[in-house]
């Protein structure tokens, strides 16, 4: 009979550190089993997509488990139950969660091993560890794999990059165009939007976390914090901008938050151990979140303040030290003075955000009507005026999809939106498409829709979109013409003459001060002597920006120099406005040579 | 404000089912009973010698140092000799052994009293002469607490029994309920509370309707359900339940006195009956040992012949627990005998706990009913950074084993706090 001693007490709750990591492995990979099914049946996706995420997923997990198991061979620990209780499949699945699907398998192998060895295994290994390894192996992704993408696989704009853009403001009707390119704010909280592979569903985020709660595997204190302080300062920074109540749930649903909330934050290694340094921990990452996203030169706030606030865990442990009980007012005062700092300070730079343009891709309807066609800044602009049985407009819709996205682009939703608005109503045969507004900075593409409304209407239009004019008596010295040959016929003389074109961007008009060669165009200008005035001018030879300058080679609109004197002030294309000048160069070359 | 601090408790299994709806066992004593000379943790002096003839009741010790205790024979018989012995403390102790002549002869060391027309300085005194020591587990001599009763409110009736398995409070209330009432009344009047509040678990749904009925004609005494919670019987849980008023040393701070409901029962069996405390209900339990069950046992008995009694052990490797598996220590030989501060055996088969890393989930800081962040204590210890650990109010631990118990890593996790309190205290002997 053997009597055991075993100090106090002899009884164990059935919650183990394996059962946690366990449940947390479940609810990681339903989580994941979401991205898969929105990847099968997405728009624009499909199951080559799935399929690269699981082999995402299988990649860190195998980079990670073989690191630990090489690290565990070289310092002689046992490796199997090592690997078993060091549970790096976990930071594995969430490094994975949180990259994009095009991500390279190389980088994310990379990363994660970086991310294990040394976020994790040099500070001793499971329990050690300062920064949360996952984060850390995003922070390596973000910053050293950006460009390492699998162009296979595409991704469009998320909504945090895009809102980003946009300064984190925006006024209300903006944003309902806005927020409907991603479904709306429900298909957000559903999660069938562009994201990382596991971030994107709050609803599934939500439902698992509390799973975990319930299984006891995370502190609802540190999501519920860290929600509600996002929460509350995003709408009182909402609210001094005049926002509705769409800004603080844009912000909740955006980016990594919902998912940063319940399986970064919450991980318990890097985590403040009692309950106020976690709302500490929990309050100052949200606040963090937010000046990172309003304030910093990031899209996304969420990993970096989790990276912050690693790095003050202990810091918070030095000034939660002590009696929970006696310390109570304490911490509640320290809790309180960091709420309130962190609102005045947050609110106060949310009061200085500036909405900045933004592009939104409006989807096109489709609509029955004339067509008409006008040659934009990179392609064709399409129209389709739709009319009724009285031939009056009821409704018109432009496409471009060469534009350039941001400013060209930007204008055809601009004319999709609102200025085609004043169009509906109006008989087609009176409307007055030059009337139409244009939208600054996007003058070509702006012409374009109007040109492509006349023709829609059977009107011939100029291609040509034309700018500022210049007078042909104007300083071209920066161009540089040097006239290489001449040919006389009779009162007819045709120079030919080279002109430096647009070359290295400079539109300041130094060229060639650096020394560098440029670009040149090469002109033949005919000069008829005895009116003093051009008779046609031919570009030989074209040496400038492919797609902008080359408009200018167009015969439609040399023929504007024809019967051009020094007084003469012809336009040019705009878009292309030096190149355009070269040729103006060209001819003042030549009359001033056929003057003398 | 929970939300900052953690629950501070929690529920636990209790495995209560075991033991509660058996009946009680009386268990005789054997030929030899050894009478351990043992108040708390302070030892007792010897009032017989070999050869001295004692009755069920003859005062064969007393504690003599600040408190006074006295202990009084169990069974009647001859002194065989003075023994030292491993007591349930764990500390080896003088036992008075005495051989049973099994004829149980009494001699009753005071008059009954009757408390309804008695001064509340006749109660006191009646108490310590009655050595009733608080049943709660440490022994401590109810009287003191009587003492001087000022700006007392309320009086708290602990008839909580949080510690798992353990029956036996509830089993001897259940069987004792008019002695419980008297025993609450003089207790009532001595303290000069102003009210009185009997708290037990809500979980005990069958009888705390019998309770308020017994109660029902007591002016000024009710039935008070607490949560079915770890540690909810200690006294500073019970009190901040009861008031949600913290306090620093004694509850007195607070106008409150505790006590247990099986001191008000033996205090109400000495004032009724002129006994003092000769026997004990114990529960005993656990998957070591064949049977489950309450019983009934003069002080003295050895657990080797109440596990007999009850059909033996289940392994030939168990763990010998003296109370309650939380809080219960280890005791590596069953000839220890019960005392009268004990009131369960806890016996479960040993088995291995493979413990592994840490993680700092922190569920022990959450769950430490004295506020403590084990985690951070341990940390400290380990990095003999005694200021930490000073700073962290180590010495504010009762070793409830809460964090043991809670912590996911199976990590001994009060054990080292209690290295920690060694280090701190022989630290300061410096």
């Amino acid at each position: 009979m053997k009597f055991t001693f075993k100090p106090s007490p002899n009884y164990r709750d059935s919650l183990s550190t394996q059962g946690i990591m366990r449940d947390l492995t479940i609810g990681l990979l339903v989580v994941f089993a979401f991205s898969l099914f929105h990847y099968a049946t997405g728009e624009n996706l499909g199951v080559s997509y799935a399929i690269r995420a699981v082999g995402l997923l299988a990649t860190s997990i195998i980079s990670a488990e073989v690191t630990e198991a090489i690290y565990f061979v070289i310092t002689k620990q046992p490796v199997v139950s090592s690997l078993k209780n060091s549970f790096g499949w976990v930071t594995a699945i969430i490094l994975t969660l949180m990259c994009p699907i095009n991500i390279t398998y190389y980088a994310l192998a990379v990363s994660t091993i970086l991310a294990i060895f040394f976020g994790k295994l040099v500070f001793g290994g499971f329990g050690q560890n300062i920064f949360n390894p996952a984060a850390l192996g995003r922070a390596i992704v973000m910053s050293s794999f950006a460009g390492s993408v699998a162009v296979d696989f595409a991704t469009s704009a998320t909504p945090t990059a895009s809102f980003a853009s946009a300064g984190w403001e925006m006024a209300n009707d903006t944003f309902t165009l806005f927020i409907a390119q991603f479904g709306g704010l429900f298909e957000m909280f559903v999660g069938r939007y562009a994201g990382a592979i596991g971030e994107t569903s709050a609803l599934v985020i939500l439902l698992v976390g509390a799973f975990l709660v319930w299984r006891k595997v995370i502190d609802w204190k540190v999501p519920v914090t860290y929600l509600v302080t996002i929460f509350v300062t995003t709408l009182l920074i909402g609210l001094v901008n005049g926002e509705g109540l769409w800004y603080p749930l844009f912000h909740l649903l955006t980016g990594g938050v919902m998912f940063g909330a319940i399986f970064m934050l919450t991980d318990p290694v890097t985590n403040p151990t009692s309950s106020a340094g976690r709302v500490i921990f929990a309050m100052g990452a949200a606040f963090l979140t937010v000046l990172i996203r309003i304030k910093a030169n990031l899209p996304e706030g969420v990993l970096y303040s989790i990276l912050l606030m690693n790095m003050l865990s202990p810091a918070i442990e030095r000034l939660t030290t002590g009696n929970q009980i006696k310390t109570l007012a304490k911490n509640v005062r320290s809790v309180v003075i960091i709420a309130v700092a962190g609102l005045v300070v947050l609110v106060g730079l949310g009061s200085t955000l500036e909405a900045k343009e933004v592009r939104i891709s409006v989807p096109t309807e489709d609509i029955e009507g004339i067509e008409g066609v006008a040659a934009g800044f990179g392609g064709d602009v399409k129209v389709t005026i739709a009319t009724d049985d009285n031939g009056i407009i009821t409704k018109v819709v432009a496409e471009g999809k060469d534009e350039t996205e941001t400013i060209g682009g930007a204008a055809i939703d601009k004319f999709n939106a609102e200025y085609f608005n004043s169009l509906q109503g109006v008989a087609l045969a009176e409307a007055d498409f030059d009337a139409l507004d244009s939208v600054s900075g996007a003058t070509i593409t702006s012409t374009a829709i109007k040109n492509a409304l006349k023709n829609a209407r059977g009107e011939e239009v100029s291609n040509l979109a034309l700018g500022s004019a210049y007078a042909i008596n104007d300083d071209y010295s920066s161009f540089n013409a040097k006239i290489d040959n001449e040919t006389a016929d009779g009162n007819l003389v045709t120079y030919t003459i080279r002109v430096k074109g647009y070359g290295l961007i400079d539109p300041e008009g130094h060229a060639g001060e650096s020394g560098h060669e440029y670009a040149r165009n090469y002109y033949d200008v005919t000069v008829d002597k005895d009116t003093m005035s051009i008779t046609s001018v031919k570009m030989t030879s074209f040496g400038d920006t492919e797609g902008i300058g080359d408009k200018v080679n167009n015969e439609e609109y040399l023929a504007l120099f024809e019967g051009a004197t020094l007084d003469s002030e012809i336009d040019t294309i705009s878009g292309a406005t030096w190149t355009s000048r070269s040729v103006h160069a060209a001819c003042k070359a030549a009359l001033e040579a056929a003057n003398q | 404000m929970s939300f900052l601090t953690g629950p501070m408790r929690k529920h636990l299994d209790g495995h209560k089912e075991l033991t509660n709806h058996e009946d009680v066992l009386k268990v005789e004593a054997g030929n030899l009973v050894k009478i351990p000379l043992l108040n708390g943790n302070a030892l007792c002096q010897s009032k017989v010698k070999e050869n001295d003839l004692v009755k069920v009741g003859t005062l064969i010790g007393e504690r003599n140092d600040h408190f006074y205790v006295p202990l009084y024979s169990s069974v009647s018989g001859r002194v065989v000799k003075i023994e030292k012995l491993m007591s349930s403390a764990l500390k080896p102790v003088d036992h008075v052994v005495i051989e049973n002549d099994g004829k149980y002869e009494v001699e009753r060391p005071f008059e009954p009293l009757d408390y309804t027309s008695a001064t509340r300085e006749q109660l006191v005194d009646f108490m310590k002469k009655a050595g009733i020591v608080g049943c709660g587990g440490a022994g401590f001599p109810t009287y003191v607490k009587y003492l001087k009763p000022d700006n007392i409110d309320l009086l708290i009736i602990n008839a909580v029994e949080c510690e798992p398995y353990i029956t036996a409070d509830y089993k001897l209330m259940s069987l004792n309920v008019e002695l419980l009432v008297k025993g609450v009344e003089a207790l009532f009047k001595m303290s000069c509370a102003k009210e009185c509040k009997v708290c037990i678990k809500e979980t005990k749904k069958d009888f705390i309707p019998v309770l308020e009925k017994a109660f029902a004609n007591v002016d000024k005494v009710s039935v008070f359900a607490v949560p079915d919670v770890y540690p909810m019987g200690w006294e500073r849980t019970l009190v901040y339940e009861v008031t949600k008023k913290r306090y620093d040393k004694l509850p007195s701070e607070v106008g409150c006195i505790v006590s247990n409901a099986t001191t008000a029962i033996s205090f109400a069996d000495a004032l009724v009956n002129g006994m003092p405390i000769v026997k004990k209900v114990l529960t005993v339990a656990g998957d070591g040992v064949k049977t489950n069950k309450n019983v009934e046992v003069r002080v003295g008995t050895s657990a080797h012949e109440i596990v007999e009694a009850l059909g033996g052990y289940t392994s030939d490797n168990v763990l010998l627990i003296a109370g309650g598996p939380m809080m219960g220590k280890t005791i590596t030989t069953d000839a220890f005998v019960i005392g009268t501060y004990n009131n369960a055996l806890t016996i479960f088969k040993n088995k291995d706990i493979e413990s592994i890393k840490c993680l700092r989930c922190g569920k022990c800081s959450d769950h430490c009913p004295a506020g403590l962040q084990p985690v951070r204590i341990n940390a400290a210890n380990k990095a003999h950074d005694l200021d930490t650990v000073m700073a962290l109010d180590v010495n504010s631990c009762i070793e409830c084993g809460m964090c043991t118990y809670i912590c996911p890593s199976k990590i001994n996790v009060t054990e080292g706090i209690r290295q920690a309190k060694r280090f701190l205290a022989l630290k300061k002997k410096k």
